[in-house]
């Protein structure tokens, strides 16, 4: 018996970051786990954090970088 | 256009200032400056029936009105409805689950001892994002080690500040972000070269400006504002930049901040986690914007980030960011290194520029 919760989020941690902020609704196991497919993605209506949609984060952490060097960046 | 009440989206948030107003659109990440005075009229007929509220108070102003208000339905700002009771406003409380969030490490003298003391630190306050800064001398065995210590932790992502020194720097920053997928950027200063320098990793930035010292912090940029819901939220009630924050300096002083001179301990002799848990060493996260003399009057304060290490007046911790080239009171940015005003407290901050 495959657990659930498990393959989910085995799975949810191969997906791009743009979609882990989607809610697995369904899965379909195809013969044995490693051939299978996550399919039907419902979005999650609630907001997330960064944790899923980026890495970096919300805000500077510090404001060493001019106006400028930001352009050029 | 049949509907009574103008309502703005939840996430879109007016913010009234001196001279100026401004709409915070959270989820899109813009910002709009409005005139203060339509600022506080969406703020007055919020879930009022607007059109029998402007031929009732505002009769004479009612062309401009409406068309500030059909600018505002374009942007996807408001939108007309007969129901404003139906989209209640967003909940303001912002709470997080980690007890230091981000750290800004000055990891050029440290030891190695000091550097695994600092990572199982972090790692246990649950600490997400870090930003590890060199000055004068780089060394990439500590990078290395504080990257290599860093895996399986709840931190995602890295920022570094090194200095050029020379092309095989390049070479060893780009082996760097290859080998640890959570550094986001390394940033190369003191380089002289950069026109010669073509084709790097995306993740390597190169800039000519000597960043020798701390005192380079605490600028205060449009470019930095941060328009997001959680910063918005958490800017209602904390301090923008000191919330969460841990700082080791070069002498392994535990701070709020690298650039302020008050230490709460030092890594030789201090646990990490007990003082960083201190209340006194969370003193500082409280200082909100609408304490903080001028930014209270300021449309950009709750996206503003802030700084609390260089003030105009050095002796009051609740006066104007040093760095801050904006007058709320006319609605203007100027240069502020130039302004005559400030000359002196660069001086007794030893900042040049």
């Amino acid at each position: 018996m495959i657990n659930k919760q498990l393959f989910l989020d085995n799975e949810k941690n191969n997906l791009p970051f743009f979609l882990r902020n989607y809610k697995i609704k369904e899965f379909i196991i195809n013969g044995n786990v490693n051939n299978s497919d996550c399919q039907i993605f419902q979005k999650n209506t609630t907001y997330d954090s960064e944790s899923v949609k980026c890495r970096l984060p919300l805000k500077p952490i510090s404001k060493i970088l001019t106006s400028n060097e930001q352009n050029d960046f | 256009m049949n509907k009574m009440t103008f309502k703005l989206f939840a996430n879109c948030k007016i913010v009234i200032g001196a001279k100026n107003a401004s709409i915070c659109d959270l989820q899109r990440g813009n910002i709009y400056s409005i005139p203060k005075e339509l600022g506080a009229f969406l703020l007055k007929s919020k879930n009022k029936k607007t059109l029998r509220f402007i031929e009732d108070k505002f009769k004479n102003d009612k062309e401009t009105i409406l068309e500030y208000l059909a600018y505002l339905e374009k942007n996807e700002i408001g939108f007309w409805t007969d129901e404003p009771e139906r989209f209640p406003e967003l909940n303001t409380e912002w709470k997080s689950p980690e007890q230091i969030n981000n750290a800004i490490i000055e990891l050029e003298k440290l030891e190695e001892n000091e550097i695994i003391k600092i990572v199982v630190a972090l790692k246990n306050l649950l600490c997400k994002h870090i930003e590890l800064r060199f000055y004068k001398n780089n060394s990439l065995d500590r990078i290395d080690l504080f990257m290599r210590l860093s895996i399986n932790s709840t931190i995602r992502s890295v920022i570094i500040y090194i200095p050029y020194s020379s092309s095989l720097i390049l070479n060893n920053a780009n082996d760097l972000i290859v080998k640890y997928p959570q550094i986001s950027f390394i940033i190369l200063h003191s380089c002289d070269k950069i026109d010669l320098i073509k084709n790097l990793n995306p993740k390597i930035k190169l800039t000519s400006r000597k960043i020798d010292s701390r005192h380079h912090c605490g600028t205060i940029d449009p470019k930095l504002f941060s328009i997001k819901l959680p910063v918005f939220m958490e800017s209602l009630k904390f301090n923008s930049c000191l919330n969460k924050k841990l700082s080791i300096d070069i002498n392994g002083d535990i701070k709020n901040c690298p650039s302020m001179p008050k230490s709460y301990g030092n890594i030789k002799t201090d646990d990490i986690e007990t003082t960083a848990s201190s209340n006194v060493f969370k003193k500082s996260w409280s200082i909100h914007k609408d304490l903080i003399s001028t930014c209270k009057d300021c449309e950009f304060k709750y996206v503003c980030t802030d700084c609390r290490a260089y003030l105009e007046d050095p002796k009051n911790q609740l006066s104007k960011p040093l760095k801050c080239g904006y007058d709320p009171y006319k609605g203007v940015w100027e240069n502020w290194s130039k302004n005559p005003l400030k000359q002196k407290v660069k001086e007794y901050y030893h900042i040049e520029l």
